[in-house]
């Protein structure tokens, strides 16, 4: 019913708080979409490969146990502020939990998928090896994340209504750039120009919809929103 | 491996390795708006040559997807220009050709040396053109590429920016997209001494808005690239983003201080950003100047560029304090703006009418030139009462001045008209002549006036508006004593002398009467989102819109027509009966008080019959509130016919989109709420607490004093719960104000499955009630006049 409340990041959260099935899928999702920012800002911060793996998969697993995403709520501002903060809350006390972990007193509740962690490898060692901080890295892939989700979201989206094919052709006439014209376009997909603009235009608009309930991320107002904008836009192009 | 650079089509920066579907990540999060039309080749100068006989295009010299900029040769004059092409998508939207040669002929008029001069325009084949001044040279953005730029030399260009822009804001026009692309440092060695070694010009003035209006509702933001290919949204102020429709001047503040920023820092002002100071060697006035422009607030930036620059200049002296006074200034100043928009709207009409009167009386050949007196009472009196209301708003003065010139263009036409010794012709033409210039004066930026209109007026009483009313009153009162001195006073200049004061009461009166009208413009120029700008927003509503509003204008101009023609012909108590028909009778009512203290102060001086005065003024004052009540009765009466004529589709949409914000603001109160329910739990409360430190610092806390502990969480949770009741206070509060609009809204819609019949029978119905309210008004009305017209002509009735 209401677009931009029913895709935060917060109303994943209440959700995943809940102790039942929908809360489990909800915090599954929560994890699949955001680790990989922590990941990155761990191995900026000095994490080896193996232990940014470890680490991202015990905070996660330990986020989960102690219910602290329970007690996560918006008052506290942006999720993305709240989830660095707890995770730089869980490294710090880590090292004196590790030889308990050791001994075997962790349960696991979450595992990363070995293949994304090389995904998410991949794309820290893409990462520039400037001068940024750890928290930039971890904003800059938080931005990443956030945009692949939104692709990824309306790829499977037009997939299901069987035009993926559509999808593949028209996405990059998001960022106006690299287009060919319609003409070009229609011919590919057998199509008229005049639907093709129609098609270009309802996908623009869904993901600019999208994209919005995305950003929104604990902001109420749309003042918020164009200053999360901002500052994943600065993110990017420091 | 090849390691290839790959760029960004679009924004030209380097595509990163993991660009989601490898698509530049830059571009996907820049609002979505700013790339609507498809990607712009620029032609070839060999290509665009062919449309030119003209020119010789010589060369491209820039591009971006809103247009391509060439150099050209303009061989009979010998000089270079420049020439910007559109893209042949946009000069094919329906529309585009007249605001284009509407906003060319305005930026034609621009001539300041800090603005980039616009020569001619065009369209050459499939591209609308504009011919500009050439300027050798480089812009910002390549100035800054090439080096930090000394702060001393960063002053110098705000500070001519800031000259250029209050020298187009002062006229009305706002840059919208000023960033370091549009600035340009010309070379012009002649006179870089006195510039602090630097001379800018800005370009692309008021292009953002021709683009924005052709392409789309104006709810969407949209940039114009010129010198690059896609607008960046960094430079736009957050009202752009918001509500794009009432962006002022102060948008270009904002966007400078974002410029003056990145030219003193090398960055952009994003998030918390450092002050100025702290990354270059300027002081801290400097800061202010920088942190008040970058205000996200309108209201609490620079009020104008030239307080930038005063600021600027002077750092030792108190700040320039020009922003615009909220709260009671401000709102007397929509108040304001509102009766004058609609008084100087009408002038034309009560213009006309005062000319007739007083061409066909027997004043004229006593006064001689009396006409042109008029006519003058009337350009002072509206200048005063708009000027003296509207002096805070920068782009208010010339749209009062040219709606002074379409009063008199409207005075003219019907003077020509007034040959035929038809007056009501004369209105007819009048009316038809101001149908016509209405479309042009919107666009003209008449609606700098009507945008101040929204806000609180929407929530003022009618009494309220109408207490502005003996304000202009006042002023005409002195012009006509002014008169009534220069002439002597005699028993028909007394006449003359009330029956000119009655018309010019019609020029304040008739905005008031004319208010479906005024209702409407403010819902056309989009002022009032209480709910007909977005029924405006459809076309077919628009159209509605249109045609009761024209409808209503005619009684009263009817009833003018008929006033002029009754009141020649010297049936003068007629006419004023006709008046009260016509003019509302709260309006009178203030009007005959006026009158009737100055009657009254004549003729006491001149005998003892007060008595009639007195007993007028009683009434009229009585007139008062029986007024006011009628005018909330129309208010009801308009909402129900309104109801009754929109489309049900626009109306549903409406509908929908209140529901789905009132689900919104459900979740975010239940949300908050929950939160709010698990501080009031002592050990939820605790662990919530606790959870702001890392595991040492918790242990040592809880070690050393656990009862501190819970008492700081106590204090936290105070505050915080302080926040989290009023945000829940602020979104019950839009709760209760949704479903009242979503219950009101329910009730102007038809049930489904109404008939043509029902429909007609509620139509009939809500007429019914309008005319009751007219017959209500009239009846106060005729009586004061009635009694007014026995105290001035007393002595010689009895």
């Amino acid at each position: 019913m209401s677009p931009r409340f029913a895709t935060t990041r917060w109303s994943l959260v209440a959700h995943a708080a809940a102790d039942d099935s929908r809360g489990r899928r909800a915090l599954g999702e929560l994890c699949d979409l955001y680790w990989r920012p922590l990941y990155a800002f761990l191995r900026r911060s000095g994490s080896s490969e193996q232990d940014a793996e470890d680490t991202v998969q015990g905070f996660l697993a330990d986020l989960l146990a102690r219910g602290d995403v329970a007690r996560a709520d918006r008052g506290r501002g942006r999720f993305r502020t709240f989830l660095l903060a707890a995770l730089k809350n869980y490294a710090s006390k880590q090292r004196d939990r590790d030889a308990a972990l050791k001994r075997g007193g962790g349960v696991a509740t979450f595992r990363l998928d070995p293949d994304a962690v090389a995904g998410a490898e991949a794309a820290y060692r893409h990462e520039p090896s400037d001068d940024r901080t750890p928290e930039e890295v971890f904003e800059r892939q938080w931005a990443l994340t956030l945009l692949d989700g939104v692709l990824t979201e309306l790829a499977a989206k037009y997939e299901s209504e069987g035009r993926g094919e559509w999808f593949a052709a028209l996405r990059p006439t998001l960022t106006g750039g690299g287009a060919q014209p319609y003409a070009e376009l229609a011919a590919t997909l057998g199509s008229t120009p005049g639907a093709i603009k129609t098609a270009v235009s309802r996908l623009r608009r869904e993901y600019r919809d999208r994209l919005d309930a995305a950003l929104c991320d604990g902001a109420l107002s749309d003042d918020e929103i164009a200053d999360e904008r901002r500052a994943l836009l600065n993110a990017l192009a420091r | 491996m090849t390691e290839t650079v790959l760029a960004c089509p679009s924004c030209a920066r380097e595509l990163p390795p993991d660009a989601p579907a490898g698509l530049c990540p830059y571009c996907l999060l820049a609002p979505a708006e700013t790339r609507v039309l498809s990607r712009f080749e620029p032609p070839s100068p060999e290509t665009l040559q062919s449309h030119f006989d003209h020119l010789t295009i010589a060369e491209e010299i820039g591009h971006g997807g809103m247009g391509a900029v060439y150099r050209a040769r303009q061989p009979r004059l010998d000089r270079d220009v420049a020439v910007k092409v559109l893209p042949p998508d946009l000069a094919a939207e329906p529309g585009f050709g007249d605001r284009f040669a509407r906003e060319a002929r305005t930026l034609a008029r621009l001539t300041h040396p800090a603005i980039v001069g616009v020569h001619d325009f065009g369209q050459a084949g499939p591209y609308a053109y504009l011919v500009m001044e050439y300027v050798e040279g480089i812009n910002l953005r390549e100035r800054l590429a090439s080096g930090p730029i000394a702060p001393g030399e960063a002053l110098a260009i705000v500070s001519q920016v800031c000259d250029a822009l209050q020298y187009a804001h002062d006229r009305g026009i706002v840059h919208r997209d000023i960033k370091p692309e549009n600035i340009l440092l010309a070379e012009s060695p002649a006179d870089s001494v006195q510039h602090g070694g630097v001379r800018i010009k800005i370009a692309d003035f008021g292009l953002a808005r021709v683009v924005t209006d052709v392409i789309g509702p104006v709810s969407d933001p949209r940039l114009t690239g010129t010198h690059q290919a896609v607008g960046t949204p960094h430079y736009m102020a957050p009202e752009q983003f918001a509500t794009p429709q009432s962006v002022d001047h102060r948008a270009d503040l904002f966007s400078l201080g974002v410029v003056f920023y990145e030219m003193l820092t090398g960055q952009l002002p994003l998030g918390r950003f450092a002050p100025p100071s702290e990354r270059a060697a300027v002081n801290e006035s400097v800061d202010r100047v920088v942190l008040k422009s970058l205000d996200p607030e309108p209201d609490r930036r620079y009020g104008s560029a030239s307080g930038v620059k005063h600021d600027l200049e002077h750092p030792d002296e108190e700040p320039a304090d020009d922003s615009p006074k909220a709260d009671g200034p401000e709102k007397i100043r929509e108040w304001a703006g509102r009766t004058a928009t609609a008084a100087a709207d009408r002038a034309a009409y009560a213009a006309t009418a005062v000319h007739e009167r007083v061409a066909k009386s027997e004043l004229p050949k006593r006064v001689g030139q009396m006409a042109w007196i008029d006519s003058l009472a009337i350009a002072a009196a509206v200048f005063a009462v708009a000027g003296v209301s509207c002096l805070p708003a920068n782009d208010a003065f010339p749209s009062i001045v040219f709606l002074l010139v379409a009063a008199v263009a409207s005075l003219l036409v019907a003077a020509a008209a007034r040959r035929h010794d038809v007056s009501v012709f004369a209105g007819g033409v009048a009316r038809v002549g101001e149908a016509i210039a209405a479309p042009f004066r919107r666009s003209l930026r008449g609606d700098g006036l009507l945008r101040p209109l929204g806000g609180p007026l929407r929530t003022l009483p009618e009494p309220g508006r109408l207490a502005l009313v003996p304000f202009g009153l006042v002023l005409y009162g002195v012009v006509a004593a002014i008169v009534g001195v220069l002439r002597g006073f005699d028993d028909e200049v007394v006449d003359d002398a009330a029956g000119l004061l009655m018309f010019l009461a019609v020029v304040v009166g008739l905005p008031l009467c004319y208010g479906w009208r005024d209702r409407i413009a403010v819902a056309l120029g989009q002022t009032e989102p209480d709910r007909f700008d977005r029924v405006a927003a459809d076309g077919s509503s628009r159209w509605a819109i249109n045609w009761w509003g024209l409808l209503a204008t005619i009684p009263p101009t009817v009833a003018i027509c008929v006033i002029v023609d009754t009141a020649s012909r010297g049936n003068a108590t007629f006419a004023g009966m006709v008046t009260g028909i016509a003019v509302p009778a709260a309006v009178v009512a203030f009007g005959l008080a006026a009158v009737l203290a100055a009657a009254a102060a004549i003729r006491s001086w001149r005998s003892d019959r007060m008595q009639w005065g007195n007993w007028a003024a009683a009434l009229a004052l009585v007139a008062l509130p029986v007024g006011a009540i009628g005018w909330q009765l129309a208010e009801s009466t308009e909402d129900t016919l309104f109801g009754l004529t929109l489309g049900a589709a626009s109306r549903q949409s409406i509908l929908t989109r209140i529901e789905q914000r009132i689900t919104t603001n459900e979740d975010a109160a239940a949300m908050v709420s929950e939160s709010l329910r698990q501080l009031d739990d002592p050990t939820e409360r605790l662990v919530a607490w606790l959870d702001h430190f890392d595991e040492p610092t918790r242990e040592r806390m809880l070690r050393n004093s656990p009862a501190s502990v819970r008492s700081q969480a106590d204090v936290w949770a105070a505050v915080v719960a302080d926040d989290y009741r009023r945000r829940v206070g602020q979104f019950n509060r839009e709760l209760i104000e949704l479903r009242r609009q979503r219950d009101r809204l329910l009730a102007r819609i038809p049930p489904p499955g109404l008939t043509s019949s029902e429909l007609m029978s509620l139509q009939i119905r809500s007429f019914v009630l309008l005319l009751a309210q007219w017959l209500l008004l009239a009846a106060a009305t005729i009586g004061a006049w009635w009694l007014l017209t026995k105290a001035i002509r007393g002595p010689v009735a009895e």
